[in-house]
This record gives C-alpha cells, sequence and structure tokens, in this order.
C-alpha cells in the first residue's frame, strides 16, 4: 500500500515538474506593415518568455508555411514586402538573429485516383498535383484568451473563381502561452513553445482538368517540406537530420481508439535540446464533423523524408525561404514527403466529403503523454482498498483461527 | 451467451450438489401397478433403440440436447465478431452497437423468474423447447433482416426477441439433461453441454470473418452484413430441427417408459429473499461485478484488438475466441479440481485476482493478446466451477429455484446496462478507460470475496473447508440435510 502511494506522488509530481514556463502572447497581426496586401501572406505572432521570444509565423499565399522561430529579441518581426512578394530570401528579419528555426510548407495538394484502394498515395499512376497558389485565401484573426490565440485561415477562391458555399480548406491555426490539451479532437497537448494547426477538407471537390474529373475513387494529399535552422554536416556517430518516429501510447482516452503517436523531430528535439523542433500528430484523420473514430482515415506520411534539393518556385516565395533564404539546402535543413490520407476500405473520400489532420509545431521537445490524474486516482484506489480489506481479511481469518483453536483445546484440556 | 447455463455449471462441477436435479429437472416414473408386479415394458420400449437404457438411443439423444443450444450460443456473438462492420455499414457509434447486447439481457431479467413456469405449466418441455428455440430462430432472422435493409432498429428488436428464447432455451435444454441422465451421467453430460456451448461460441469467433468475406464476393455493404447473419441463423435452423427431432424422441422415452413429461421443477417464491443469508448476496454482486468484465468485454474486444494492436480482423477474432476456446476446455477439469479441493471461496478469489491481472495485462501492456485471454479464459472456467455450487451449498434446497433466478435476473439485469455503459466509455474515452472500469469492476468482486470469506468464517465456514473436511464434518450439506436422499426416493 505504502509502495502504491509513492508511486501517486511520484507522477503526480512528475505532472507537475513537466510544465514549461507561460509566455504572454502578442494579438496576431495579418501582413504587418502591407497596406495593399489582401490575402494572408503573413500573420505573425509572438510569445514572450522570460529567456527568450518565440515567434509563431504563419502564411497562405503561395504555399502554405507555418515556422516556429526561437530568439532572445522583442516581438517585432520586419517584412520586406517587396522581396517577399518576389521571392527574394530573408524577407523576414526579426529584431535579433534567431537562435533556432523551425516549420513546415505545404506547396501543393495531390489529387490521386486509387482504384485498388490502397490508401497511402504511392506508385498510382493517376495523381494531379494542385497547387496552394491556385487558391485565394482569407484570414481572421480569432477573440483570443490570456494563454491561446488563433486564426482562422479559408479558401475563397480557385483559379480566380469563387469557389462554392461547402467547398473549402479550412485551417485553425492556434499559438498557446501555457501547458494544456486541446479541445478539439484530437486532443493534442500544447505547450508554450507550441502550436497547433487544424486542417479540415470539407467538401473538397474542384473542378480540374477532364481525366482528373473522370477518376471516381479519389482521394487527397499533400507535399510537405519540413525544415530546420539544424544544418550538421554528416558524423560518423552523430544523430542528425529530420527523423520520424511513431511512438506506441497505451492511454487512449484523449484520442479514444488511437494507440500510436507520430513525430517528426529535429536532431536537437532528440537531444532534449531547446534549440529543437518538432511535429507530432495522432494518426487519424475523421471523416465527420462529430470527429467520432468510426468513420476516421488515416494520415499515411511517406517516411522515407529524401533530403531536399532545389528550390522550386513556390518554396521561394513561401515563409521558409523567407527566413531561412538558400539555408535551406544545406544538408540535413529540409526534407521532403507526402501525407495521403486513406485507408482500405473507409469509402474514399467521396464518402464522407470531409477530412481533418491536426498536428501541432513547437520548438524544443515534444510533450510527452501521461496518464491523466484519474487514472492515476483509479489506479491507486484499485490496488489500495482490495489490498487492504485482504490483509485485514487475513488479519481476522487468522485471529479467529487462533481463537478457535484456543477454546478447543481449552475444551480438551478441560476434559482431561 | 450469459451463464444462464450456470446450471449446468454448477450440476457439472459439484457431484455434492444433488440440488441440481431439484433445479434442473424431475421426472416421476410411473408407479407399479396395483398387484405390485412391474409392467412389462412393450411396443417402441421393447427395441434396442427406444430404451432409454440402452447406450444408443440415449446418445443420439445426447447429440440432439447437445446442438440444441448450439445456435444460441453461436449467434449471441455475432455482434462481438462482426463489430467493426456492423458499425461501418450500419453508421452506428460503439453505444448503439452496444445495445445488441443489452437488448438480450433486458428480457432476461423477468424470463429467470418465469421460464421454469412456462416449461412446467403452460407448454411442457416438448413444445416449450420448441417454441423458445423458433423464438430464437426467429430473433435470429429479425436481427439479419434489420441488416439487409439498412435499419438498426430492425436489428435491435431481433436481439431482443432473440434474447427471449435464448435464456429459457437454456433452461429447457436442462430439463431434457435432467430427465435423461440423471444419475452418475448428469454431471458429465452438463459438462459436455457447457463445452459445447463454448465451443459454439469459438466457433463463432473464428468463422464470421471468413463467412463475411465469402459473402462480400457477391454482395457489399450492408447487405453482405445481412446475409452473413442470415448464414449464422441456419445454426438456429440446425437447433430448431435438434428441438423437433428430441420432442418426437422424448415422447416415444416417455411412451416406453411410461413416464410423466420432465419438468423443470423451478419453484419461485420472492419471499424467500427475505431468509436468504448475507452471502448469498455477496456472491450475487460477484455474479455482476465479475461477469461484466467478460462478456460486454469479449462483445467489444474485436475492435480494441484492431487498434491497439494492429491486428486484423480475423485475427481479432481469433484472439476473442480463446477465451471460450480454453474454456471448453478447461471446465470440466477445473470443475473436477473444486469438486475434490473444495475451498470454493479461495477459488473464486484466486480467479477474480487473476482475471484481474489479465485486464492489467491488456491495459498496461503491449504484449500479445492471446497470453492474457488465454489465462482469462481458463480464470472464467475456475469462476464458474467455483462460484455457482456455492449458491447449491448455502441455500436450501426448496429455495434454490428463488435463488438462482435472482442471480441470473440481477447478472443480466448488470449486463443490460453495464453493456451500454461500456459502449458510452469507449466513444467519450477510450479503450483504456473501458479496461479501467472493467478493473474496477474486478476490484468489487475481489471485495466481495473477501467479504464472502468473513462472512463465512464468522460462521460454520462451510465455503472455506476444503471437500474432505465437508465430508468428514458436514455429511449432509449445512443449507439441507435431505438432498440426495428425497432425490433417491424420488427414484
Amino acid at each position: 500500500m505504502r509502495g502504491a502511494v509513492v508511486v501517486v506522488v511520484i507522477l503526480a509530481a512528475v505532472v507537475v515538474v513537466a510544465a514549461l514556463p507561460p509566455r504572454n502572447l502578442t494579438d496576431p497581426e495579418v501582413n504587418p506593415g502591407c497596406e495593399e496586401c489582401e490575402e494572408p501572406w503573413l500573420v505573425v505572432t509572438a510569445g514572450e518568455g522570460a529567456n527568450n521570444t518565440l515567434h509563431h509565423l504563419w502564411g497562405a499565399k503561395e504555399t502554405l508555411s507555418f515556422l516556429v522561430v526561437a530568439g532572445t529579441g522583442g516581438p517585432n518581426v520586419s517584412v520586406d514586402w517587396d522581396a517577399l512578394r518576389n521571392g527574394t530570401n530573408r524577407s523576414v528579419t526579426f529584431q535579433s538573429q534567431p537562435s533556432h528555426v523551425f516549420g513546415f510548407v505545404i506547396p501543393s495538394l495531390i489529387l490521386y485516383n486509387d482504384p485498388k484502394d490502397k490508401g497511402a498515395f504511392k506508385d498510382q499512376n493517376e495523381s494531379l498535383r494542385v497547387p496552394v497558389s491556385d487558391f485565394t485565401w482569407s484570414a481572421e484573426v480569432l477573440p483570443r484568451s490570456p494563454h491561446q490565440v488563433a486564426v482562422k485561415l479559408q479558401t475563397t477562391h480557385f483559379q480566380d473563381t469563387p469557389l462554392p458555399n461547402k467547398t473549402r480548406i479550412l485551417m485553425q491555426v492556434s499559438a498557446y502561452g501555457e501547458d494544456g490539451r486541446s479541445s478539439v479532437l484530437p486532443h493534442l497537448l500544447y505547450t508554450p513553445n507550441s502550436a497547433q494547426l487544424d486542417l479540415i477538407l470539407d467538401h473538397f471537390k474542384l473542378n480540374l482538368t477532364e481525366e482528373a474529373n473522370s477518376w471516381n475513387k479519389t482521394r487527397w494529399g499533400m507535399d510537405v517540406v519540413v525544415f530546420s535552422s539544424e544544418h550538421k554536416a554528416e558524423e560518423e556517430d552523430g544523430d542528425f537530420g529530420l527523423k520520424f518516429h511513431t511512438q506506441k501510447s497505451l492511454d487512449d482516452e484523449h484520442t479514444p481508439g488511437v494507440f500510436n503517436l507520430d513525430q517528426l523531430t529535429s536532431a536537437g528535439a532528440r537531444a532534449g535540446d531547446e534549440a529543437g523542433g518538432y511535429l507530432q500528430w495522432r494518426p487519424v484523420s475523421y471523416l465527420t464533423s462529430d470527429r467520432d473514430i468510426s468513420e476516421a482515415t488515416i494520415p499515411n506520411l511517406n517516411t522515407s523524408l529524401p533530403a531536399l534539393v532545389n528550390l522550386t518556385e513556390p518554396l521561394r516565395k513561401s515563409l521558409a525561404y523567407a527566413v531561412m533564404g538558400d539555408n535551406l539546402t544545406l544538408s540535413g535543413a529540409a526534407v521532403t514527403s507526402i501525407i495521403s490520407f486513406g485507408q482500405y476500405k473507409d469509402g474514399y473520400y467521396e464518402a464522407e466529403n470531409y477530412t481533418t489532420w491536426t498536428v501541432a509545431i513547437g520548438e524544443g521537445e515534444p510533450p510527452k503523454e501521461t496518464f491523466s490524474t484519474l487514472v492515476v486516482v483509479v489506479i491507486s484506489l484499485g490496488v489500495v482498498l482490495p489490498g487492504a480489506m485482504f490483509l485485514v481479511g487475513c488479519m481476522v481469518l487468522a485471529v479467529r483461527r487462533w481463537r478457535r483453536h484456543s477454546s478447543s483445546d481449552s475444551i480438551l484440556i478441560t476434559a482431561e | 451467451m450469459v451463464e444462464s447455463s450456470v446450471q449446468s455449471d454448477a450440476d457439472d462441477n459439484s457431484q455434492q450438489v444433488p440440488s441440481v436435479d431439484v433445479i434442473s429437472g424431475t421426472v416421476e416414473p410411473h408407479s407399479n401397478d396395483a398387484e405390485g408386479h412391474e409392467e412389462e415394458i412393450s411396443g417402441c420400449g421393447a427395441t434396442y433403440c427406444c430404451n432409454p437404457e440402452w447406450g444408443p438411443f440415449r446418445f443420439i439423444a445426447l447429440f440432439f440436447m447437445c446442438f440444441l443450444g448450439f445456435g444460441s450460443y453461436f449467434c449471441f456473438d455475432t455482434p462481438g465478431s462482426l463489430q467493426d462492420y456492423i458499425k461501418d455499414e450500419m453508421k452506428v457509434d460503439t453505444v448503439q452497437f452496444a445495445s445488441l447486447y443489452s437488448l438480450y439481457s433486458w428480457p432476461n431479467v423477468v424470463l429467470c423468474f418465469i421460464g421454469g413456469f412456462l416449461i412446467d405449466r403452460v407448454f411442457g418441455i416438448r413444445w416449450g423447447t420448441i417454441i423458445f428455440s423458433t423464438i430464437v430462430t426467429g430473433g435470429q432472422f429479425v436481427y439479419a433482416l434489420g441488416a439487409l435493409v439498412n435499419q438498426f432498429w430492425l436489428m435491435q428488436v431481433g436481439r431482443f426477441i432473440f434474447g427471449i428464447g435464448g435464456e429459457s432455451l437454456a433452461v429447457a435444454q436442462n430439463t431434457y439433461t435432467v430427465s435423461w441422465f440423471k444419475g452418475k451421467e448428469l454431471n458429465t453430460v452438463f459438462g459436455l453441454q457447457l463445452s459445447m456451448a463454448r465451443v459454439g461460441s469459438t466457433v463463432n469467433f473464428l468463422s464470421m470473418v471468413p463467412l463475411y468475406e465469402w459473402v462480400q464476393t457477391f454482395s457489399e455493404g450492408y447487405q453482405a452484413l445481412g446475409y452473413s447473419l442470415l448464414f449464422a441463423g441456419i445454426t438456429c435452423v440446425f437447433s430448431l430441427g435438434c428441438a423437433l427431432i428430441l420432442g418426437v424422441l422424448d415422447k416415444k422415452r416417455s411412451e416406453a417408459l411410461h413416464l410423466d413429461a420432465a419438468k423443470s421443477g423451478e419453484k419461485i417464491k420472492l419471499s424467500d429473499i427475505l431468509t436468504f443469508p448475507a452471502s448469498f448476496w455477496l456472491i450475487s454482486v460477484i455474479c455482476v461485478a465479475y461477469y461484466v468484465a467478460i462478456f460486454p468485454f469479449i462483445g467489444l474486444a474485436k475492435v480494441f484488438f484492431m487498434r491497439k494492436y494492429d491486428l486484423d480482423a480475423t485475427t481479432a477474432n481469433s484472439v476473442s475466441s480463446v477465451v471460450y476456446l480454453i474454456s471448453a476446455i478447461a471446465s470440466p477439469i477445473l470443475g473436477n479440481l473444486v469438486d475434490r479441493t473444495g475451498r470454493n471461496v479461495t477459488w473464486v478469489f484466486m480467479a477474480v485476482l487473476v482475471t484481474l491481472g489479465c485486464h492489467a495485462v491488456l491495459t498496461f501492456t503491449f504484449w500479445s493478446p492471446f497470453i492474457p485471454m488465454s489465462i482469462l479464459g481458463l480464470a472464467y472456467s475456475l469462476l464458474a466451477s467455483a462460484l455457482w455450487p456455492m449458491v447449491a451449498l448455502i441455500i436450501p434446497e426448496h429455495q434454490l429455484g428463488t435463488a438462482y433466478g435472482i442471480m441470473q435476473s440481477v447478472q443480466n439485469l448488470g449486463l443490460a446496462v453495464i453493456s451500454i455503459v461500456a459502449g458510452l466509455i469507449v466513444d467519450t474515452s477510450g479503450y483504456m478507460m473501458l479496461e479501467m472500469f472493467y478493473m474496477i469492476w474486478l476490484c468489487i468482486a475481489l471485495v466481495a470475496t473477501i467479504a464472502i470469506a468473513l462472512v463465512d468464517s464468522g460462521g460454520d465456514g462451510y465455503l472455506l473447508m476444503s471437500a474432505a473436511t465437508r465430508k468428514r464434518d458436514f455429511p449432509h450439506p449445512p443449507a439441507d440435510a435431505k438432498l440426495n436422499e428425497a432425490f433417491d426416493d424420488k427414484l
């Protein structure tokens, strides 16, 4: 029993000790300093901490870009708007040189026909890339709370044609100033060093090529480029570069039916440094707005992660290039991949015409999932109460047996 | 199927519980003629195959008796073996899915009391068996029809009808068994029937996914589900056939031996409840608290195994089937063990503790689920062998019908409610919380077991005693001293 109490205390302490110091979040600004920008080229917010400032940069023009930039300077960001529009490097600068940059960019969507129902995008012959630059976006800053700010990004036009009412890509991007867990499934953990992107492909049917319009077993995917400012040269014993890892998780309390946690981490994050970056997500994409696990599919990541070799035009116009410039092509700095949504027998995208994906992006080590307080309390009571009853029961039985034995002995003695 | 046939468990596992014969059936032989001469058997009874004393005839009947409940046991777990397909095709969540089990239990909260009455006073054993078997078959077909026409409410109605027939059919099966196999063979036959019941459940888990995949070669969606359930219903038709044939055989036997129809012998008197000892109520608590961690768990286990252990549908069902497969083999062996050693409370405690350990392994590790499920099968068999006979050790014979009726009623009520709660927990809080929920119930069962030990040790300590000590100190069970004599007189 004492051992169970010790376990509870230790677990509680772990939960408390693991919390990061909070940050004060600035209000998100859309296109700061640009008077003629209509679309969200750049959304910035910053979390000011005791030791440093964490900038969150989000963009939906040309490419979808999501960055976390750590630095020691203030929260202000300077943008050379002409340079940004022209795709000139380092068009976004900070009050002091950033100590670490991490992020990912989505330059294009992929529509693929999957007649063999394989699920993931891999070697399917019938596919079509849809550049993000073909879309027109709107940005809306959502009402903030003391430790959370959020922006809603939504498509309005495709190839300059207004999209039907229900057809859209909807993204809510949130930055946080304290530890916690998202209220929206899959209930990912957040920290003062992280942000979360919740992406929804909602009734996402586009008028594309004649061939693409004829496909009837289609799924959606995305090209992804993940990068960090860490670019160590290959060492014999060193751990470097961006790597994917899927972690088995015993506790599906927060994401019912999902027992895995996927992560893409930089070397610094794996080493437990503050100067590191990560993406963290649950391998589940919900197919309805209820977000029920019974209507869900899998976001498949191509885990081969080849290094980024060439800077394409969309990448040059992304916030990644605006912040990091040609450092993106340094060894170990960036990798490319594809995320495709689907699994065998999920009915394809047309089953529900709805797919979600939620990912956390952050600085430093990714947060670790632990048992909730409820689970710890239940385990403790479940061990303590029967254990106590068992001990008491054994003692009572022993005492009764001893008394019976004593009284039968005394009867024998009396009889003699 | 729930442990309503636990009466057969008790009968099977305890030679010292002749009350089985009072619970499950009595036979009143025709008296000798006025001059005391034995009447000469004539007609069909004089032939080899129609004489119940001759092995072949009784073993033919045994075959049909064993398969009488096969369809019911097979189809009981068709929701569990097709869980993910039902949820996908019928577009239901886990709560709605769990109602397919809950609705089976609801009618049996009441039917446990009147099943025997219906057999004894209303239908008779032969027609009663045929009627209940027909209800089971009809229920399964309505359930399948609901899937065929994509109406989940109709599936729920079908399961309710199925439940009305299922438990009453088990009472009828027990009644037949006692009527035909009283004496030394009775326990063996009950053990065989229990094993057949488990085999039925095992075969369901092993065959339904391959059957569904075959049906998908000519059908798809909810229609494939409906056709699969229709094919499963063939086992109920087979069992109905067994009921018809058994009725004919029983009539021939009764005519040949000039016997009256078998009666269930269940006497339900609700006022007896007031006299039941505390140990009985604690046994009822264990009965509810333990079995909610077995049947609803197995019902929802397939998708749990698929998601947590990345198993395919067929393998996940195989894991679920292991419990019943092990139980089919282990029940007679463990029953014999409990018979020889006594100490029922100790065995119950061990069984609950081991079950708790199995659930803990499933919750807190990623070990292969075959291991804890195999051990769970052993623990489940051990508990059935040790728990149900305890009732007959503490309740007088003339109250046993009421006692078992109460226990089964409470058990079905618990299962009906907990099935829904389990579905709700899965949908809102995931499988880990569901396992924690089951473990809480097992802890309650553990506490109740310890309480029984304390209560019993404060009394005559009969439940805690070894078999040898019981024989030595209590030639007749303390609950009722004349159980055996009363039964032997009737023969």
